[in-house]
């Protein structure tokens, strides 16, 4: 069994509303040296699965049909580790 | 025309959609979203609402539940199919329209009477309505933009796929879209709620032509 992260973020070109309220905050904390925040999402789960060949088809196919929404977000992932049983 | 209007956990527009089926003259009846044929049914009402909570992203968990099939058989079909606000989040979802649905462009949920534009009025849903006539449907949604790229615009106008216009855009979406049909015109996905604007005492009856034109015409050649 492995643990998965999975990071989700918009395509570059979309509008990320939530950066730039946080934007506008960070700036107002005086942090003028901060721009381009876009915020993202963060998946972790564990898989039943040692071989890394099929995991990547098993993670990549979630991602295409679940996870993401590929019109107008990204995504990586990191396979993390073996978890203890 | 025997309707089904899907319910998901969350939705919350779906008795208003039964309503609006049956004054238009129409049967309807609820359809769980674990079913898995829509065989029987001539139509599919979709309803706004939170679906799943929206969790994850608006219409993603909705988009993969069973009745998704079912729901793509009835387009195949050529059986009307419509999806209003998390309707129309989840049909962009599962590719049966293009595009997406994004957050407001001002990050706040709007709630208002709309001023809308009825630009395609050559659709099974909109021939009741004059070409760029003027309507009032309520519009309540957070995550109400649509986006989309510039080749799936070029597409969308050169089919003559968008079909309804904010005059005042709520929400930043791309070139005042609304609403857009299929290319088959047989899918129509919009982000207003004509089904709440069927009584001029809660005011505005717009949306009644809508439903009318959905319910009594049975044969079309878009």
């Amino acid at each position: 069994m492995k643990q998965i992260e999975l990071i989700v973020t918009l395509q570059p070109q979309v509008l990320d509303t939530q950066g730039e309220a946080l934007n506008r905050s960070v700036h107002e904390l005086g942090h003028d040296e901060i721009s381009n925040i876009r915020v993202g999402k963060v998946l972790y789960f564990d898989i039943e699965e040692t071989d890394n060949e099929r995991i990547e088809e098993i993670v990549k196919s979630l991602s295409e049909r679940l996870f993401t929404n590929t019109v107008i977000e990204t995504y990586e992932y990191n396979i993390l580790s073996e978890v203890p049983k | 025309m025997k309707y089904a209007v899907i319910r998901y956990p969350g939705s919350n527009g779906d008795r208003d959609l039964l309503n609006a089926a049956r004054k238009a003259g129409g049967e309807a009846a609820y359809v769980d979203y674990r079913e898995t044929t829509l065989d029987g049914y001539d139509g599919v009402l979709i309803p706004g609402g939170f679906s799943f909570g929206d969790y994850l992203r608006s219409g993603a968990m909705a988009g993969v539940a069973p009745v998704t099939q079912a729901i793509r058989q009835a387009a195949d079909e050529n059986k009307p199919i419509l999806g209003i606000c998390n309707g129309f989040q989840i049909l962009t979802e599962i590719g049966l329209l293009p595009g997406a649905l994004i957050f407001n462009d001002q990050h706040t949920f709007v709630s208002r009477n709309e001023s809308l534009k009825i630009v395609n009025n050559n659709t099974r849903f909109t021939r009741g309505y004059a070409q760029n006539e003027d309507v009032i449907y309520p519009v309540a949604h957070g995550e109400g933009h649509y986006y989309c790229d510039d080749e799936t615009y070029e597409k969308l106008v050169k089919n003559n796929q968008i079909v309804l216009t904010y005059n005042e855009n709520p929400n930043g979406s791309r070139n005042d879209i609304a609403g857009i049909v299929n290319t088959s015109g047989n899918v129509f996905g919009m982000m207003p709620h004509p089904e709440r604007a069927l009584e001029t005492l809660l005011g505005s009856d717009d949306g009644m032509k809508l439903f009318e034109e959905m319910t009594q015409r049975e044969v079309y050649h878009v």
